[in-house]
């Protein structure tokens, strides 16, 4: 999650100096690696009953088989396919991700926008509420929290990481409004008497989207991340299947000791693929957000 | 969650195998050494001093230095049971007490007055005497502070007292032939000149002071030491002269540790111990199965329609254990037989051919079907039975997650019980929460072990009676599906009247026989903790040719055989 | 005399945000387990299976201090004055050791565990992104932050899991679990100290991988952004050497608001140690408290929750106190 904490503190410092409207970047090779990679876990979700039909944990199978023709990728000490657990923990890790990654960026947005557009009082506040959330150590609440929720369930984990993950972005939005807010064409159309609405969504928000997109990434990468985390403690529905939960499952019944690669590999793997496609996505992102980092250096020297 | 103790039931150490109630017997050796030495003969003339073992002692996590046995927190140090002695030690693995600090015990005719003879020669390990006026202490200590009082002797007791300084006497109630088990073997003697200044109920002990074989030589959190105390009343017994502690949290690192070597004696529920221990060294690495109770599926007798006998009775046929033995719980606790309720190794005492043959376990979903339909119940359209009262049949299994093999074994329940058109949600929780529901009765079904102890009899009240149940919505002690049945309480009257084996064994059969027929909760499996250990350079454990002692029940008896060699 | 006196108001101001900021946390650490449901006496009582009887249950919660009939605000009001003196109540798993006690036995162990960790992945990732800025269009410069992006998107626990069995099991190479060899005294000796780097070399190395990429990334874009000033391009134009433009140009420029990052991360990187530390074995605060969640054992929950918000809040002050005396605009603004 460092990464995050990283390149959200320099895209504070992005200055939009021309204005801006809704548009489409173009995509440099690495966006579309990453963008492809989102793309193939979402069809593999949406798709799981085509691709591996059946119930998941459906103990059906020999237990302990190294991958095979049959199980493709072996199957677990309970007798599981782990390919098509992997095929369906897609479902659970990727609603997760998306849902909890909107959620929070939406908080972010909502909060980050009153805070730097409304300014006085409320931003006082708002900035206090802030700073609370960005100096607690995430996942420590995180676990705290959702150890205390007397039923588990993905939504749980969902609004957990949503109330815990809004405060990093809030704060980016919150002082890119505080800019825009000093641009011309923001005062213009406080001047000719424009509804508050109509400029926040007209003019304000247009020219941060690529910053709220950069949010969004981020958010989703570290809702991942972190579910995966509580999961894998055994914080989060053990019972459902999701990438996390494998993992749980593959540590407690022993897929180490005895040798089941195939059973923690695959799992690990599948995160790291699908928050890797995120990150590059965003990387990109962040290129075309900040010129300068796009732009090659013009080597200047001057022999003497 | 990968936590070795915490796959269930572990918390509880009492033994189940307890072929006799053999309270009062004159029978047992006067004194000396208690004769349970793998070779008793050999025993005496004694091994070489020496060498140290590495074991895993009791709920994971790192150690505090907190030694006190009367601390009603879950972790104590692991010295604290090596420190502290019983009056006697419950031997399941033959059916018979061991005289431990007691050598003797009698009971008057009317079964209220116990007079329990102690050992002489008994020395505390700072040097003084062991005299009566501890046992009477440490009994009438558990008086003042009832949240010290773990196996609640004193609702039985009316007063201990000293008779002279090697006996003291136990004044009843009224006559309960539960008492002797629970304050012999399961409750340990303190110094009074070291505890009559504190509160056990919050003192922390750094400096224990016990008549046990060890003394804790030094603390840290990661490991706990202990030495060989030379003044033991066994000696020269203990043979090995250290023992350490490493603190263990997972399962993972426990059974590499195992692996290497660097643990020689483990408690660890992990699947396939025999791939990733018991392979790496066939010869020296060992998996013991040691019985100690049973899993079984709480039924909430109080709702709709599991309140039905037949409901009860269709999903004991519905529930594949075979299943659930050998991949739940990684075929460590075999599928119960039959449904009384008797674990076996009792059984040859307290069951019968009979009721083992009229009661054997069936996995028949077809009949269970069958069952419903014939009381009422109706195929819904999705597949979904309804009750006689038209609603579907939905039914929700509470899962506690941080037990592995239960969540396992729930999962595949909800999955057969499906099978026959019950509709099971599955509902984690936290352990926490998961105990709550089940004492309050705000559950349908969910898995739990049996309450257990010298006899059957140690299961079934507790599990039938209303002694031990609450309305819903208050904390139940044990028989928390609130089965009510005026016939259980008068046996279990009964029962407790009598300390004579011969009169309650038929008390028991006829208690085996209501439990196996209204099923107010269903056997699932026997279970077995699976216990670890390597002869490599140790012995003197308990072996199938000679199982001296169940390893499941405290390692005390055990680790003063244990010996060193190369 | 002016300049000084709003140095003071800065300080000032920001101790009461950080004042203000822990009262909010220690009052969310008090609200959140009276929201929710469950009670570890009667959890206790459920183990004893039946021996206890309910009148021990009334005994119990007092010995807890739970349940009782206390007002929540004067509840409340007692738990503020125990925190801020300390007390933090007793441990329920480890009856009847104060949660203090428990915390100050692990405390050290993460200190150095994500002290030593943070410090590496902060220079290695730091060179790596300075290197990384500098030599912009070479290949290993442009391919590392691509790598790196994506090592970041790697489970911590995941990679923790790999390395115990391959380089501690498998191979043997590295200590599985622990903090210190069990037959060695912790001490300011060589083999106390070789054995305590041994057995923290597999966790540091994994909180190592995954978070250095933060820091490159970061001292990367900043570099490339001072990089592209006016005032540089100039200094190149004027021809002095590319190490001393980078010195005197780049890397000092870039490195304030790494500093900010530093203290900020540390709240991210406990996160990251909690796992790894459950994964090695590791007698830190994080592993205490996923053993605490998992007995229920509040009071060490909230203990060490607390524990760790304090940490990083200090760490915040510190480097604001820094920045007060290191960056002369702050004094200004």
């Amino acid at each position: 999650m460092t990464t995050q904490t990283a390149i959200q503190n320099s895209t504070v410092a992005v200055r939009s100096s021309t204005r801006r409207r809704w548009r489409v970047p173009q995509l440099s090779p690495k966006a579309w690696v990453g963008l492809c990679i989102i793309v193939l876990f979402v069809l593999v979700a949406l798709l799981a009953p085509v691709i591996a039909p059946g119930d998941p944990t459906a103990e059906t199978f020999i237990p302990d088989q190294p991958p095979s023709g049959q199980n493709l990728l072996g199957t677990t000490a309970l007798g599981q396919d782990v390919f098509s657990q992997v095929v369906w923990g897609a479902r659970d890790s990727l609603l997760v991700s998306f849902v909890a990654g909107f959620l929070s960026t939406f908080i972010s947005v909502l909060v980050g926008i009153t805070a730097g557009f409304l300014g006085g009082w409320p931003d006082r506040i708002l900035s206090f509420l802030i700073s609370i959330f960005l100096v607690i150590p995430g996942l420590p609440l995180l676990i705290v929290l959702s150890s205390y929720v007397p039923s588990k369930g993905e939504w749980v984990t969902i609004a957990v990481l949503a109330v815990t993950g809004w405060a990093w972005g809030a704060r980016t939005l919150r002082s890119q409004v505080l800019t825009l807010r000093e641009h011309d064409y923001v005062l213009h159309a406080q001047l000719v008497g424009q509804r508050w609405y109509s400029i926040v969504f007209g003019e304000i928000l247009p020219n941060m989207a690529s910053l709220v997109v950069n949010n969004l990434l981020f958010a989703m990468i570290g809702a991942l991340l972190a579910e995966a985390g509580l999961d894998f403690l055994g914080l989060g529905n053990v019972t459902a299947v999701s990438w996390g939960t494998m993992l749980y499952w593959a540590q407690n019944n022993a897929a180490l000791i005895n040798g089941l690669w195939w059973w923690f590999i695959p799992p690990g793997l599948a995160i790291t693929i699908y928050g890797g496609g995120l990150a590059l996505l965003n990387f990109s992102l962040d290129e075309i957000t900040n010129p300068r980092l796009r732009k090659r250096r013009v080597r200047v020297r001057v022999k003497g | 969650m990968n936590r070795k103790w915490r796959t269930a039931g572990v918390v509880a150490l009492t033994g189940v195998l307890g072929m006799t109630a053999l309270v009062g017997c004159g029978e047992t050796p006067a004194s000396g050494q208690p004769s349970i030495a793998p070779h008793a003969d050999k025993a005496s003339s004694g091994h070489a001093i020496g060498g140290t073992i590495s074991m895993i002692g009791g709920p994971g996590g790192t150690f505090v230095n907190e030694n006190n046995p009367f601390a009603p927190g879950a972790n104590n140090s692991p010295a604290e049971p090596i420190i502290y002695e019983p009056l006697a030690q419950w031997n399941s693995a033959n059916g018979k007490y061991i005289p431990w600090l007691a050598t003797s015990w009698t009971w008057n005719a009317s079964n209220t007055v116990l007079t329990v003879q102690l050992r002489h020669g008994v020395k505390w390990s700072n040097g003084t005497a062991f005299t009566s006026k501890d046992v009477a202490f440490t009994f009438n200590m558990l008086h003042k502070y009832p949240a010290s009082d773990f196996n609640g002797l004193w609702s039985y007791l009316k007063s201990v007292s000293a008779d002279g300084p090697y006996a003291v006497k136990f004044t009843l109630k009224k006559p309960n032939s539960m008492f002797f088990y629970y304050m012999a073997s399961q409750t340990v003697i303190v110094p009074e000149a070291i505890w009559s200044h504190e509160n056990p109920t919050t003192w922390v002990n750094p400096h224990p002071v016990g008549t046990g074989p060890y003394v804790l030589s030094s603390f840290t959190p990661e490991t706990v030491t202990m030495t060989r105390n030379p003044h033991y009343w066994q000696g020269p017994k203990p043979y090995l002269q250290t023992i350490k502690f490493p603190a263990e949290q997972s399962n993972t690192t426990t059974v590499l540790s195992l692996a290497q070597n660097q643990i020689q004696w483990g408690g660890t529920f992990s699947f396939d111990l025999q791939r990733s221990y018991v392979n790496r060294d066939p010869k020296d690495n060992h998996v013991g199965l040691y019985p100690n109770g049973m899993d079984v599926l709480y039924v909430n007798n109080q709702v709709y329609p599991m309140n039905l006998q037949v409901v009860r009775q269709a999903m004991s046929l519905a529930i594949n254990r075979t299943q659930l033995a050998n991949v739940a719980w990684s075929g460590y606790s075999p599928a119960v037989k039959d449904l009384t309720g008797i674990t076996p190794g009792m059984d040859k005492t307290w069951s019968t051919p009979t009721l083992q043959h009229d009661y054997a376990v069936q996995y028949n979903p077809t009949k269970a079907k069958q069952m419903l339909l014939k009381a009422g119940f109706k195929m819904g359209a999705n597949g979904t039975l309804l009750t006689p009262k038209g609603k579907p049949f939905n039914i929700t299994i509470d899962v506690p997650t941080p037990y592995t093999d239960f969540t396992a074994a729930s999962q595949q329940i909800a999955q057969q019980l499906k099978q026959i058109g019950i509709n099971v949600t599955l509902q984690n929780n936290s352990a926490n929460t998961y105990y709550n529901k089940l004492q309050q009765g705000q559950f349908d079904i969910g898995i739990c072990w049996s309450p257990w102890g010298a006899n059957p009899f140690f299961t079934l009240y507790p599990f039938m009676s209303q002694q031990f149940s609450k309305p819903m919505g208050q904390n139940a002690s044990a028989n928390f599906e609130r089965y009510d049945n005026p016939q259980v309480e008068a046996l279990g009257q009964k029962f407790l009247q009598t300390n004579d084996q011969s009169k309650q064994v038929p008390i028991v059969r006829q208690l085996a026989k209501i439990f196996a027929t209204q099923l107010p909760v269903i056997p699932l499996t026997y279970r077995n903790t699976p216990i670890e250990y390597s002869t490599k350079n140790i012995g003197g454990w308990p072996t199938s040719s000679n199982p001296y002692w169940n390893l499941n029940e405290g390692n005390l008896p055990v680790l003063v055989n244990l010996y060193w060699h190369n | 005399m002016a300049r000084r006196s709003q140095g003071w108001q800065f300080i000032a101001s920001k101790l009461g945000l950080y004042i203000l900021i822990f009262w909010a946390a220690i009052t969310l650490n008090f609200i959140i387990p009276r929201l929710m449901p469950g009670n570890p006496a009667s959890a206790l009582m459920a183990k004893s299976q039946g021996k206890m009887p309910p009148s021990a249950l009334k005994a119990l919660e007092d010995a807890f201090g739970i349940n009782t009939h206390v007002s929540l605000w004067r509840q409340y009001l007692g738990y503020l004055r125990n925190t801020v003196t300390g007390h933090m109540g007793i441990s329920f798993t480890n009856f009847p050791v104060p949660v203090a006690k428990v915390i100050g036995e692990m405390l050290p162990w993460t200190l150095f565990l994500i002290g030593l960790s943070t410090i590496i992945a902060f220079f290695i990732g730091n060179i790596l992104g300075l290197y990384s800025a500098w030599r912009r269009g070479g290949k290993i410069a442009d391919a590392l932050p691509v790598a790196f992006t994506v090592i970041s998107a790697m489970p911590y626990f995941w990679i923790a899991l790999a390395l115990l069995y391959f380089l501690g099991f498998s191979l043997n190479w590295f200590p599985i679990s622990h903090a210190i060899g069990s037959n060695i005294k912790a001490g300011w000796n060589f083999q106390s100290i070789g054995s305590v780097i041994d057995h923290a070399t597999l966790p540091a190395f994994s909180i190592v991988v995954t978070s250095m990429g933060g820091w490159m990334m970061q001292m990367r874009n900043n570099l490339i952004s001072i990089l592209s000033h006016d005032y540089v391009q100039l200094a190149q134009m004027k021809g002095l050497p590319e190490p001393e433009v980078m010195r005197n140009y780049g890397a000092r420029n870039a490195m304030l608001p790494v500093l900010t990052s530093f203290a900020m991360s540390l709240g991210f990187v406990v996160g990251g140690a909690v796992l790894v530390e459950d994964v090695f074995n590791y007698p830190g605060i994080g592993y205490a408290l996923v053993e605490a969640v998992g007995n229920s054992d509040y009071p060490l929950m909230q203990g060490i929750f607390l524990i760790i918000v304090s940490a990083v809040l200090l760490a915040n002050l510190i480097v604001d106190l820094l920045y007060t005396f290191l960056d002369p605009r702050i004094r200004r603004a």
